[in-house]
């Protein structure tokens, strides 16, 4: 029998993504019940899914079928809306990235998930993505130093991708201001949440293999709306670029990993879509190319499959691992914005 | 037809003489004459001297790194000077050109430890062309094992060269993207022996022909072509700029 699961927020990333994501994983999870805040959303998803509706969070964490939370509400409102599943007596809960937007805040609710035994995702797709535990395999055999790892996104609207697993409109997220060279303290603002809504995606994967944030080099906002940073983290050295587009090219969301013996690059397909896992490609010192295959699950449909696995108690919870991401992406964002700031004014 | 004189050890320089007959014939460095000169240690004084020694053109093949005092001596020069530069082709640098703004250039280098202020020389170069025009830094990092710089055009444009070294066999990659809605991504890879340059957009990915002219005929052929321009090469122009910004990078922290 699947676990019901009940969805709270019902925008893009219910819609777009997770909604459509479970009928994928319909041997383990069946969608029961959505809330929204009042959009009216929540209803046409139950009525296209067969699942139930409601405002709020009160009749959902109610609903004796719900058997796992999934929390695609927000940010600001992801730590409440764990601690209401827990009150409730839910020992299971999906959360989208992040669990918290401040390092206190995501200390507090992983211990108290830990104290109430529950089991948690969270949903940075790409550190789910069996590519990514492909590479890591072959990184950790070869044995080579990491030397230096960049990160290169230009991504295209979301809207383009919604489009391909949605067959009608999708709730639109609140737009940001735009970027304003003048405005430091707006570009610092925007350039944290970035970090947080965005590179939270790959820095789980850096903390992976470059343990210990050290320091930000440098950080600035890139327009229309993106950033461009380097970090010194565990010995080596990052480079995180990022930059959202109006239009034009299809996404481009590059890994690439440097070590004392070879390069290993990954290309994650883009977001919301269901492709496979991401392609990875090893460049050796011998100038040998090996292209590895992908694998026909994506790190969306992977990180659910994580859950699951958890429930059926296949594998354990490391709550100490997921504050170390929460704490590392943080920081990033931190020291990112006060770098931004910074250097705005030298 | 041009006579063309060949410094030792450039017999590569042959075939692309010979590929571009009538337009060239091999002679003696005379008055006159295409010099062809190899671009190792001292190059800048060997280029000031063949100027003064009556060559009409100079091409310098894969210079090595040098002052800006010994450059300066060859921008005194009134005659083109080409510099063959094969991880920043000319003609490649052309099918990268692109009228749209860069909102951001990131370009990754790797290669030999032992020549990094070579190959992260012609790192920079990209990023000055995909930047579209030359380059300040902004920010910088430097450890053993990697270069960093942050830059910023004139315009504005943003662009990060980082330079990973490794050990003494690797060869040479060069990867660099101009980020924007139409998106360039070149790739240089000595190993795969790849040099392409793409560009994709809402309508695919097209990559550019492959270039099948010889780097030597390449240089030769621009400086054949020069010498009929009255508008000089911006190549030693460009090196300068380009080595300028690799000496930036790895100046000791004030």
């Amino acid at each position: 029998m699947a676990w019901g699961v009940g969805v709270i927020g019902a925008g893009p990333g219910a819609v777009a993504l997770h909604v459509p994501t479970l009928a994928r994983v319909a041997d383990e999870f069946r969608l029961v019940h959505v809330a929204d805040a009042g959009s009216g959303r929540a209803a046409e998803i139950a009525a296209r899914t067969g699942a139930r509706s409601s405002v709020g969070i009160g009749d959902l964490l109610s609903d004796s079928e719900v058997q796992v939370v999934a929390v695609c509400s927000p940010p600001a409102e992801h730590a409440a809306h764990i601690r209401a599943a827990l009150a409730s007596g839910r020992k299971a809960i999906f959360c989208e990235k992040p669990i918290a937007t401040d390092a206190e805040e995501a200390r507090a609710v992983l211990a108290e998930c830990a104290e109430a035994g529950a089991l948690l995702v969270v949903g940075t797709h790409h550190l789910f993505d069996p590519a990514w535990a492909r590479a890591k395999r072959h990184l950790d055999a070869a044995e080579g130093r990491v030397l230096s790892v960049t990160l290169t996104l230009a991504l295209a609207p979301n809207a383009r991708y919604h489009a391909v697993v949605v067959g009608g409109a999708t709730p639109t997220s609140p737009s940001r201001p735009p970027m304003d060279p003048s405005d430091v303290d707006l570009n610092a603002f925007i350039v944290r949440q970035l970090v947080m809504g965005l590179a939270v995606h790959d820095l789980p994967l850096v903390r992976d293999i470059l343990p210990g944030l050290e320091h930000v080099v440098y950080a600035r906002a890139v327009a229309p709306v993106g950033f461009d940073m380097a970090l010194r983290t565990g010995g080596g050295l990052v480079r995180f670029s990022a930059v959202m587009l109006p239009e034009g090219a299809d996404t481009l969301w590059r890994l690439c990993v440097t070590t004392t013996r070879d390069r290993v690059e990954i290309c994650f397909p883009p977001p919301f879509v269901h492709a496979g896992s991401a392609r990875t490609t090893v460049r050796d010192g011998q100038g040998r190319c090996t292209t590895f295959r992908t694998e026909p699950v994506d790190g969306y449909e992977a990180e659910w499959r994580a859950l699951a696995s958890l429930l059926r108690g296949e594998t354990a919870m490391e709550y100490a691992e997921l504050l170390a991401d929460a704490d590392d992406v943080l920081a990033v964002a931190e020291a990112a914005a006060a770098a931004v700031r910074s250097g705005a004014r030298s | 037809m041009t006579a063309v004189a060949l410094a030792p050890g450039l017999e590569r320089y042959h075939a692309a003489i010979a590929e571009l007959a009538p337009r060239a014939h091999p002679s003696f460095p005379t008055e006159g004459a295409v010099w062809v000169l190899s671009g190792t240690r001292d190059w800048c004084r060997r280029a000031e001297r063949a100027g003064r020694d009556g060559a009409v053109a100079i091409v310098v093949d894969e210079p090595v790194p040098a002052t800006d005092r010994d450059h300066a001596r060859v921008a005194g020069l009134a005659i083109p000077v080409i510099l063959s530069r094969r991880r920043v082709r000319a003609d490649l640098v052309v099918d990268a050109a692109t009228q749209e703004a860069a909102h951001l250039v990131t370009v990754d280098g790797f290669g030999p430890r032992s020549s990094w202020p070579t190959w992260a020389r012609d790192a920079v170069g990209w990023a000055r062309v995909l930047g579209g025009g030359c380059l300040e830094p902004t920010a910088r990092h430097v450890s053993s094992d990697v270069l960093l710089v942050a830059l910023a055009s004139a315009s504005g444009v943003p662009a990060t060269v980082t330079c990973t070294l490794g050990g003494p066999g690797s060869a040479v990659a060069i990867d660099a993207v101009a980020l924007a809605p139409r998106r360039v991504e070149v790739r240089i890879d000595e190993t795969a022996g790849l040099a392409e340059a793409a560009t994709v957009s809402d309508a695919g990915r097209l990559v550019a022909p492959t270039r099948f002219e010889s780097t030597e005929r390449l240089a030769l052929r621009r400086a054949l072509d020069a010498l009929g321009d009255t508008t000089p090469p911006a190549d030693l122009t460009e090196l300068r700029h380009d080595e300028a910004l690799v000496r930036a990078m790895a100046e000791p922290a004030g």
